[in-house]
């Protein structure tokens, strides 16, 4: 083994080989960093917060260490805040200045004030945020649709504690879309939305039509 | 016995960095999400291996990186061309990293050995050969024992590629003291390994 | 990906890393074979300024519903011809989303006259949704003739979409309650009609008024 590695001065140049290897993006992920990212773009106001923490300096490394942990309490409270903010909006708490609430189907979309110049509003506009809610048993369900690259890995639904409800929020473009839930694996239709027949593929599939006030 | 030879100081390699042209991060300011879907197909895999490589629990890559690129397209509009668009996003990289650093550290118990933080690592997923496995493994074990000022630097010049120059910017380290920093890497991983593979 | 996708790639694409982009949003979830001809038609859209994303949409749709790659690329090759009606139907300058959702409103029936007649109503505005109204009363079992009259109606007095959307949802419920799809839409369109400004009337179908004119027996505002 030691041959193989050759002289000291070359282990870390073959150490440094095995880092710089490149993990594969699986698919789906792309799609979901993306979703996310879009998801809090239209909700976010907030300001810049992403100097979470100042660099570390060895020199006084226990005085950082001090520093550093009330910086992550800051952070932590700052977190929840986001975190809380990051939630679909139901009708009820609808914000007065514009936020306002159209049933689709068996979805809900909830359309956000987009705060930015106004090419950027107008594109950030024209995709809204939409609820999608599954109701059973499962151990997981995805949602799959035209608008995620029909990927099963890229919007998993999540369980609200203690119940059979299942939701996930995503901005979609406005119009008509067909979708599917997919629970435990298996291709299941939103019974509370109106079906979409498929002349392509003979499966069918749920429709929701996505607007703006 | 051998004595040791002398060791030369590692050839400066800056392997080949993607770059993203000003028009498609313009767009991605405005609000373009294709032109950030580029963005983070681009730079994806460089920010998990980056993030594999800095983490105490290498489990919390797969959200930090996420969680980077929802604060890269949230700061968007603040951006500015003068910077350097990859030395930008590293910086909140690094920021998500080491915060996930911190945070994993309170909630470990006190008297956690290094042993038990090391079993967190994954070695990549290398579907042949054992040797190359055992030997990824090793060299995160050994990386994860560098402290993370010194390894993220060793990070950022030896596997991203940046300058010393860009990673003063990126950090707000001193040159030298980045300098200083790999070496310190470099020795330990060295060391390490050499002692590892030599018995 | 296999040789004769990347020759297929390196002769016909006329921008590399545009092609990348789809070929990784496909991401290796079709056949070989399958993927060059999707590549292909993908290709053609590009060329013929048509949006591809719906192609690649729909390809991956079949790949998800586990549909044969000879059935999916029928299904993309359909597309393409629609996408292409569908432009043409909503010109000048259709959107990518209104064209999208054009060529989905063809394949439920709709005519292109239909698509020019929402066009001409709504000129500078996108009628994706109209249009996906449009489809939705159709596959409810809403004759196309009546779905274009009833919502070219509502479009000329002044529905928006919301609107359009709320009442496709009270058909559906009617439907489901028992109603007949017709007699359904055609008490809702009157619910609507009667809180919409007054201006518009009803219009015979095919009468695609051109921007700014009156239709025929409509009275003046």
């Amino acid at each position: 083994m030691a041959e193989r590695r050759g002289e000291p001065g070359e282990i870390v140049e073959r150490a440094l080989e095995s880092l710089r290897a490149l993990p594969p993006a699986g698919t789906g992920t792309i799609a979901r960093i993306v979703a996310s990212a879009a998801r809090v773009r239209a909700v976010d106001t907030s300001p810049n917060d992403d100097d979470l923490l100042p660099f570390a300096s060895p020199r006084w490394p226990r005085w950082w260490a001090l520093a550093s942990l009330a910086a992550a309490a800051v952070i932590g409270v700052l977190f929840v805040g986001v975190w809380k903010s990051m939630q679909p909006r139901t009708a009820s708490s609808a914000d007065a200045d514009a936020a306002s609430t159209i049933a689709a189907g068996g979805a809900r979309s909830t359309v956000v004030p987009i705060m930015g110049s106004r090419e950027a509003a107008d594109a950030a506009a024209a995709l809204i945020p939409t609820q999608f809610v599954f109701d059973g048993r499962a151990r997981r369900v995805a949602l799959v649709g035209d608008f995620n690259n029909w990927d099963d890995r890229a919007t998993p639904l999540e369980r609200e504690p203690a119940s059979t409800l299942w939701s996930v929020t995503l901005p979609i473009q406005r119009g008509r879309h067909i979708y599917a839930f997919l629970v435990d694996s298996t291709w299941t239709v939103d019974k509370r939305a109106p079906v979409a027949r498929d002349p392509d593929f003979g499966v069918t599939g749920s429709v929701i039509i996505v607007g703006r006030p | 016995m051998r004595s040791s030879p002398s060791v030369s100081p590692l050839p400066d390699r800056e392997p080949a960095r993607p770059t993203v042209d000003s028009t498609l991060v313009n767009r991605a300011k405005l609000g373009d999400i294709q032109a950030f879907e580029v963005i983070v197909e681009r730079y994806y895999s460089r920010c998990m291996r980056f993030a594999q490589g800095m983490l105490r629990d290498t489990t919390d890559a797969d959200d930090v990186v996420q969680e980077t690129f929802v604060r890269l397209y949230r700061a968007l509009p603040r951006y500015e061309e003068r910077q350097r668009f990859d030395s930008w996003l590293f910086r909140i990289l690094g920021n998500c990293c080491r915060t996930a650093n911190l945070l994993q550290q309170r909630h470990e118990s006190a008297d956690v050995s290094d042993d038990s933080v090391l079993q967190t690592l994954h070695s990549p997923d290398r579907p042949d050969a054992t040797f190359d496995q055992e030997w990824g493994d090793d060299v995160r074990r050994a990386l994860a024992e560098v402290p993370e000022y010194n390894r993220e630097i060793f990070l950022l010049h030896y596997v991203e590629g940046f300058s010393y120059e860009e990673i003063e910017r990126i950090t707000g380290v001193r040159q030298s003291a980045l300098k200083m920093r790999v070496k310190r890497a470099s020795d330990h991983l060295r060391a390490r390994l050499t002692r590892r593979y030599r018995g | 990906m296999t040789i004769r996708t990347l020759v297929f790639l390196a002769l016909f694409a006329p921008s590399g890393r545009v092609v990348a982009q789809d070929t990784a949003r496909l991401g290796g979830r079709l056949d070989s074979a399958t993927q060059v001809i999707v590549m292909r038609s993908v290709d053609s859209a590009r060329t013929r300024g048509l949006p591809v994303e719906p192609l690649v949409d729909k390809a991956l749709e079949g790949a998800t519903k586990r549909a044969a790659g000879p059935r999916i690329q029928a299904a993309v090759s359909a597309l393409l011809r629609r996408l292409e009606l569908a432009r043409d139907a909503l010109a000048p300058n259709p959107g990518p989303r209104d064209i999208a959702a054009g060529a989905d409103a063809l394949a439920y029936g709709a005519t292109r006259e239909a698509l020019t007649a929402m066009r001409a109503i709504r000129p500078n505005e996108s009628v994706a949704v109209p249009l996906g109204v449009l489809t939705q009363l159709v596959a409810s079992g809403v004759s196309v003739a009546r779905a274009t009259r009833a919502v070219a109606d509502l479009l000329r007095r002044g529905a928006r979409d919301e609107q359009l959307i709320a009442l496709n949802e009270d058909v559906r419920s009617y439907v489901a309650a028992g109603a007949s799809p017709e007699a359904a839409l055609d008490v809702r369109a009157r619910g609507l009609t009667a809180v919409l400004p007054p201006g518009g009337g009803s219009a015979v179908l095919g009468d695609a008024a051109a921007p700014g004119t009156q239709s025929a027996g409509s009275k003046k505002p």
